[in-house]
Parts: structure tokens; sequence; C-alpha cells
């Protein structure tokens, strides 16, 4: 089997999970854990400067030292506000360089804006940014993003959030036939089956966030996902059988007792 | 002197720096950014980077997200 590999290091684990959406940091930690995942997304917002100064930091329970942290431009609508983004996450992560583009199109939808994503992207990887980037399941926009130099390319399976789960596996199959950078579905997973399918079609990774923190049990939901992502591996790189219309006896045909003739 | 942080006007009595600012608002320089008036400033320059009146300044962190 393949390793897989982001930004010349080696993960173990396929799944990337977010840490939006949960009760607490402590439900966000047990979550991460239990998932097995070794890189984890985080948003740049501005700190809340409130009374309580003390109210603990993201990254106190996420430690850098032990996840890689992938922050992202969520909420970016430019090209503008995705590299300003990125320029202050690096500054937040002491000069790391690993982004998650996103740039998005609307509110409702949140459906990538490739026009402003492939600019950003340019101009990020020009300044020296390895950029795993969210796009849409256009296997010209996957390639035209992977000569840009991004370090990976990050289809979508459904919109963000909405646990539609793959719809388009034609297009994934293709953007994943064509690559030579690791592709990793992000968004629209549903529940592990979703994370299976995914996976089944030699996709690289998989990145979910609602779809663990929305459960109502997040952490038994992380733990399927770790499996899902797994089986689902594994059954790609054993290879399945064809499919067929009809039967094939799994006994064998000779010797029945039931059926001399 | 007025400046706005983080969306919300706050006065000082004559001249401070980035260092005090965050002094005085309980904040730890580990795994956070600055910008003022849309320019990122390093840590490395909080202690002589006075602020000037009128100012905007974003602290920024990492949160939860996808």
């Amino acid at each position: 089997m393949n390793k897989f590999i982001i930004n010349n290091k080696t993960y173990n684990s396929r799944l990337i999970v977010g840490t939006g959406k949960y009760k607490d940091f402590k439900e966000t930690k047990l979550a991460i854990e239990a998932s097995g995942a070794e890189m984890v997304t985080v948003a740049i917002r501005r700190m809340n400067l409130g009374q309580k100064q003390d109210s603990p930091n993201l990254l106190e329970f996420i430690d850098p030292e032990k996840y890689t942290i992938l922050p992202n431009t969520a909420g970016c609508y430019t090209a503008a506000d995705a590299i300003r983004t990125c320029n202050i996450a690096a500054e937040i992560l002491n000069g790391e360089k690993l982004v998650k583009l996103e740039v998005l199109g609307d509110e409702k939808t949140l459906y990538p804006n490739t026009v402003e994503t492939l600019k950003a992207a340019e101009i990020l990887v020009k300044d020296g940014f390895k950029v795993m980037v969210y796009t849409t399941d256009d296997p010209l926009i996957a390639k035209e993003l992977e000569s840009i130099g991004c370090v990976s390319v990050m289809p979508l399976a459904s919109p963000i959030g909405s646990g539609l789960g793959l719809q388009n596996k034609y297009n994934i199959l293709s953007i994943v036939e064509n690559a030579n950078v690791p592709i990793i579905v992000d968004a629209g997973v549903g529940t592990a089956s979703d994370a299976s399918i995914i996976m089944e079609l030699g996709c690289d990774g998989v990145l979910m966030n609602t779809a663990i923190a929305c459960a109502k049990n997040p952490i038994l939901m992380a733990s399927a996902m770790r499996k899902a992502v797994e089986a689902g591996y594994e059954a790609f790189s054993a290879g399945r059988i064809p499919k067929k219309r009809y039967a094939s006896a799994s006994s064998p045909i000779e010797d029945n007792i039931c059926n001399d003739e | 002197m007025k400046i706005i942080v983080n969306q919300k006007l706050l006065v000082f009595d004559g001249e401070i720096n980035l260092e005090g600012l965050l002094l005085e608002l309980s904040v730890s320089t580990k795994y956070m950014a600055i910008e003022v008036n849309e320019i990122i400033i390093p840590k490395s320059e909080y202690a002589r980077y006075l602020l000037k009146e009128n100012d905007i300044v974003e602290v920024i962190n990492a949160v939860g997200g996808g």
C-alpha cells in the first residue's frame, strides 16, 4: 500500500478532522483522539477579548507538537482575504506555511469559487505556502490546481456540512486517475459508509468535521470514521471483484449429495 | 490616545506599544498574531512598536473550524 505523504511528512491516518462545532474543547480533544487523525484543521478568527482572559486557547488542547495544524481560510470570499488569512495563520503558527485554502462562492451553498481559488493558489504557492486546496469536483480545475503547485487537491463530496455523501463519484474517479498529488475528499460526508465509498475509489484521504462533531455521540462517530477510512482504503488496495449481473456459487458445484446426476 | 482593538474602542493615557497593550489585555503571545491597520507585526517587534491615534488593531488566534 502507498504511503500517505503531505508536504514531505508521512501520516499513518488518512483521516483529517476539523475542530469546529464541538460542545467544548474537551469533547474536541476526545473526538480527535478517537478518530486517530494526525492532522487537524482550525479557523483563524479575532481573539475573544472579553472578561475571561484565562479562557483556554484551542491550541492548548490540540497540541501543535503532537498534531499537524492545518489552518483554513473558511469564511473568505476573495483571493485577497484568503491570502491575508494565510499570512496571519503562518504568524500564529510560528512560520508554518501549510494551509487549507478555501475561497467560497456564496453563503447558501458554501460552494468553492474556483476563479478566486486559482488566483489565491497561484500567489500563495509563489509566497512559499504549502497549499492544500478545497475545490469543486471538476477534474480540469483539480488538474490546474495541481499544476500551480498545490501539495494536495481536495474536491468536495457534496456541500460543506450537508451530510449528503459522495454525489459525483465518476468526477472524483477522474480526478484521482489524473492526479500526481494526494486527492483528499473534503466536505459532505454524513456517515461512515460515505467515507468508505470515497476511499474505495482510490482517494488518498478524507477530511471531515460536521459528520463527527454534530453526531449524537461525536466520540463514537469519530471512532467509526477511523475504521471506515481504514476499511475503505484497505478494500481499495486489496482490489474489489468485478460486478456481475448473475450469481457465482461460493460452494463447490461438484459432489453435492443432494444433487447427483 | 484612542485605538480600536478587535472592533472595540480603547482609550489610553499616553503612549503604548504592542507589548503594553497585550499586558493590559492579559493576552499571551503564544499562538496568536497581531495586525495593525491590516499589516502583520512580527512578535519580535511588539516591544518597540508604538501605537498611534486611531490605529486599528486585530488580535487573532486559532479557533475551532473545519
